[in-house]
């Protein structure tokens, strides 16, 4: 079969589909723990790249024709790793060893950037377990070195050498320039969403937009593409009454992503104008040069034009103070910052981003969760007085 | 089965009080010193430099040792640090909130902080000594292996690309060096460091490699953990190779003892995969040795000295170069001993001859203890060996429960009896 023709939109989901219909079928595909879209893939004689969190170079393997994956993006999906972990680790690397272990997931080749010290042991629990291929890519941390650049280029090689021999195709740097374009297109309509969600935020809801872009996750960039093409257009002359809601930057989702009963629970008191849910996605902030060397633009841009998080030390840039500017660009009133459970890149920003943000005088509250949790009538609760809070206080004597 | 109280264990401590005490000097006369991690702390160069090197983490052991540490756990959760992140970072900050100050010592503030990759919290723990004082922080990034249990090795070109970053890495710290200090690297005084450390590793190697035959000579967990002091506090100095040299000696004249003195009853050689229990750390051993254990082996000495017991020798006539090579292949091979400790265990417990394993997980190091269950399972598939999983931590009580431990030790050596009585192998 050709992996050309769709996967989902235009296959399970028409492509001259209604805004609902589009969403309802986000929906249901990130809740699917079947994997329909990856199934289909698989069955046609396609290769699938599945990749931990946070950001992965993704355009290596797309242009020798896989499909990535990016895990832990699915909602809902919980697992039991039984007698493999202990208790005190977070819920993304419990799910995504899970998945694969009860057959759920079945990647061709499973990739693992140097994030947090939980996510560097998987590899070697993933040799011990499973037959599939694994391999870390360490990305630089000192990305202020003169040599980082370099360093990271041979890096992607590297990987580019591993996805060679998964597919059986060595890495065609005219193919890498394609798939460059194509996924620089697909970062700006993830842009485009985020202007939208910032400027005009009754029309898309946090909810709405993690659906739309979380689906990215589990489609070739080329039909996340057409989907997004299709949406953008509709939401621009949606039809919504503007709400009396706070303008919130949400942090704090840059690995484990919150459960989306919680999301609709924030959005039910708040317009969420900036996220770093799923930042990996949009971890590039520039278009890609696709004229030169493909891996060493892909190397030079996470050197130089990368978005942040906390498992990436920048020397030029403090965490907190780029939590400030965002709030600042964005007009925003306050901060909502999720702390993960267990997560302790995310747990050790807490103090500082907390104590920045009281410094300046923005408000803030923090919101524990986990991926797998189901009850959300405490996390609305926690935010809607929080917002109560600010939208009333003006009116206080 | 316990061992008399060897000297070398003895000048350990006296070394590691005079370590301490130069600190606290250090911290009178308001001068500073470098604050580095165990895993890469680029010692010898800080001693090129004359740079007083702080190992933190040897600091917060101490006070879970002396029962120090929970105050300053309290302390820095008191300011909203969460308790699900290292302790160990946690009991630092703890310490540095309230003024550097321990009952007997005081700690000089940072002029330098280095951290490297080994493990992601060095770094956003040096994050906080930065926010704290704003001295220049120095990420060295050390790429591991890449594809688990296949290092590329000297001569590859993956290991040649790996080796030019780390070249300059090293390049731009020995500038940093040199603007802090105010004079250029001295490449004889680095040999020299360099040296130094090649005579302490090798004897190290050597010390460890005793215990891999019977009659074992120490308890890798209780001096073991004298030895990796003095290594990791004194690596680069003429003090660690004395005292490396002569607790060879002394190990080899208790060899030749024991082998002209038989115990009894041979004692249940164990390996130890983890951390040590440090706010219990003697009960601990002893609800080991009281039942007849003995720790022969313990990752926790590959992983803790940086890689630095594997015996590497830097070639003293090239020092930038091997310096970088060494930080590169020691610091991936205590990577490597803490995240493939499932695959080695299996070649180690055969080549130790080991009755038994003990894993000990600690809630508050990921690093180490998150593929620790996974790597019990993967030595039940492959050996019949008994083997323990005990969770605690390494510096916080309140995850610690003596009572549990103990029953779970005691049905333990049970099995190690039953298994001897009937003369398995």
């Amino acid at each position: 079969m050709n992996l050309n023709t769709p996967l989902y939109f235009g296959h399970a989901l028409p492509v001259d589909a209604s805004l609902e219909q589009i969403l309802n079928a986000c929906r249901e595909l990130l809740c699917d723990a079947t994997f329909p879209t990856l199934r289909l893939w698989q069955e046609r004689g396609g290769k699938v790249l599945g990749h931990f969190q946070v950001y992965l170079p993704e355009e290596i393997a797309h242009a020798a024709g896989m499909l990535t994956v990016k895990l832990g993006c699915t909602t809902g999906i919980t697992g039991q790793p039984g007698s493999h972990f202990g208790s005190y680790l977070c819920a993304v690397v419990k799910q995504v060893f899970s998945l694969v272990d009860e057959g759920r997931l079945k990647p061709d080749l499973f990739v693992v950037p140097s994030i947090c010290d939980a996510a560097r042991n998987l590899p070697a629990i993933w040799s011990r377990n499973f037959n599939t291929p694994c391999r870390m890519l360490y990305l630089p941390q000192n990305s202020a070195s003169p040599a980082a650049a370099r360093y990271l280029q041979q890096e992607y090689a590297g990987f580019a050498a591993v996805v060679s021999e998964v597919t059986g195709r060595p890495l065609d740097l005219e193919a890498l320039r394609r798939s460059a374009a194509v996924y620089n297109r697909n970062r700006h309509l993830l842009r485009v969403l985020q202007v939208l969600k910032s400027c005009e935020p009754w029309k898309l809801a946090l909810d709405e937009c993690y659906l739309l872009t979380a689906v990215g996750s589990l489609l070739p960039p080329e039909e996340h593409n057409h989907l997004l093409e299709q949406v953008i257009p509709q939401l621009a002359v949606r039809q919504c009454q503007q709400q009396d809601k706070i303008r919130v930057v949400l942090c704090g989702c840059f690995c484990e992503q919150p459960p989306l009963g919680m999301l609709e629970a924030i959005a039910r008191s708040c317009h969420v104008v900036s996220d770093d849910l799923l930042i990996g996605l949009r971890w590039l902030t520039d278009d890609l040069d696709v004229q030169g060397d493909p891996l060493a633009a892909l190397a030079h841009a996470y050197c130089s034009s990368s978005s942040w998080s906390p498992v990436q030390h920048d020397p030029h840039r403090q965490t907190a103070d780029l939590l400030l500017q965002q709030v600042k660009q964005q007009g925003a009133q306050a901060v909502i910052v999720t702390a993960p459970k267990m997560c302790e890149p995310g747990l050790d920003e807490l103090v500082p981003a907390l104590a920045a943000l009281t410094k300046a005088g923005i408000p803030s509250c923090v919101c524990e969760f986990e991926q797998g949790m189901t009850s959300f009538e405490l996390v609305e609760l926690q935010v809607e007085t929080f917002a109560e809070n600010i939208l009333y206080s003006g009116e206080l004597p | 089965m316990t061992f008399p109280a060897i000297r070398a264990k003895i000048e350990a401590t006296s070394l590691l009080e005079s370590w301490s005490e130069r600190l606290d000097q250090l911290a009178q006369q308001q001068r500073t010193a470098a604050y580095a991690f165990v895993m890469g702390s680029c010692a010898e160069l800080l001693a090129a430099f004359e740079i007083p090197l702080f190992l933190p983490e040897i600091n917060c052991l101490q006070t879970a040792i002396s029962g120090t540490a929970q105050g300053l756990l309290q302390h820095a959760e008191e300011q909203g640090y969460p308790s699900d992140i290292c302790n160990y970072l946690k009991a630092d900050v703890g310490l540095h909130l309230q003024g550097r100050r321990l009952p007997h010592k005081r700690l000089p503030a940072p002029c330098l902080a280095i951290a490297t990759t080994a493990c992601n919290t060095y770094i956003k723990w040096a994050e906080v000594w930065q926010r704290l004082y704003d001295m220049p922080l120095f990420v060295f990034d050390i790429p591991g292996t890449r594809n688990p249990g296949h290092p590329s090795q000297p001569g590859d070109p993956a290991f040649a690309a790996d080796l030019a970053y780390m070249i300059e890495q090293l390049r731009d710290l020995i500038s940093l060096c040199e603007r802090i200090t105010g004079r250029r690297l001295d490449p004889d005084r680095l040999s020299h460091a360099l040296d130094c450390t090649n005579r302490m590793s090798r004897d190290f190697n050597a010390i460890l490699k005793l215990n891999r035959q019977e009659p074992a000579c120490f308890d890798a967990v209780r001096q073991g953990g004298a030895y990796l002091g003095v290594f990791n506090a004194f690596r680069g100095t003429d003090a660690g190779v004395r005292y490396f040299s002569n607790a060879l000696e002394e190990l080899q004249q208790i060899r030749q003892r024991c082998l002209r003195e038989p115990v009894a009853e041979a004692p249940f050689r164990l390996l130890f995969a983890g951390l040590p229990c440090y706010p219990l750390y003697s009960r601990f051993i002893r609800m080991f040795s009281t039942q007849g254990g003995l720790f022969v082996s313990s990752t926790y000495l590959q992983f803790a000295s940086g890689g630095g017991c594997m015996g590497y020798q830097y070639d003293t006539k090239r020092p930038v170069e091997s310096f970088a090579e060494g930080l590169l292949l020691t610091t991936r091979e205590a990577m490597d001993s803490m995240f493939l400790a499932g695959d080695r265990l299996f070649e180690a417990q055969a080549a130790c001859r080991a009755d038994g394993v003990v894993f000990h997980g600690v809630k508050s190091c990921r690093t180490v203890s998150t593929g620790l269950a996974d790597a019990r399972l993967a030595l039940q598939s492959r050996s019949s060996i008994p083997t323990l999983l005990l969770e605690s931590d390494m510096m916080d009580r309140r995850l610690i429960s003596p009572a549990q431990m103990q029953n779970r030790i005691d049905a333990f050596f049970e099995t190690l009896r039953l298994r001897r009585k009937a003369g398995a192998p």
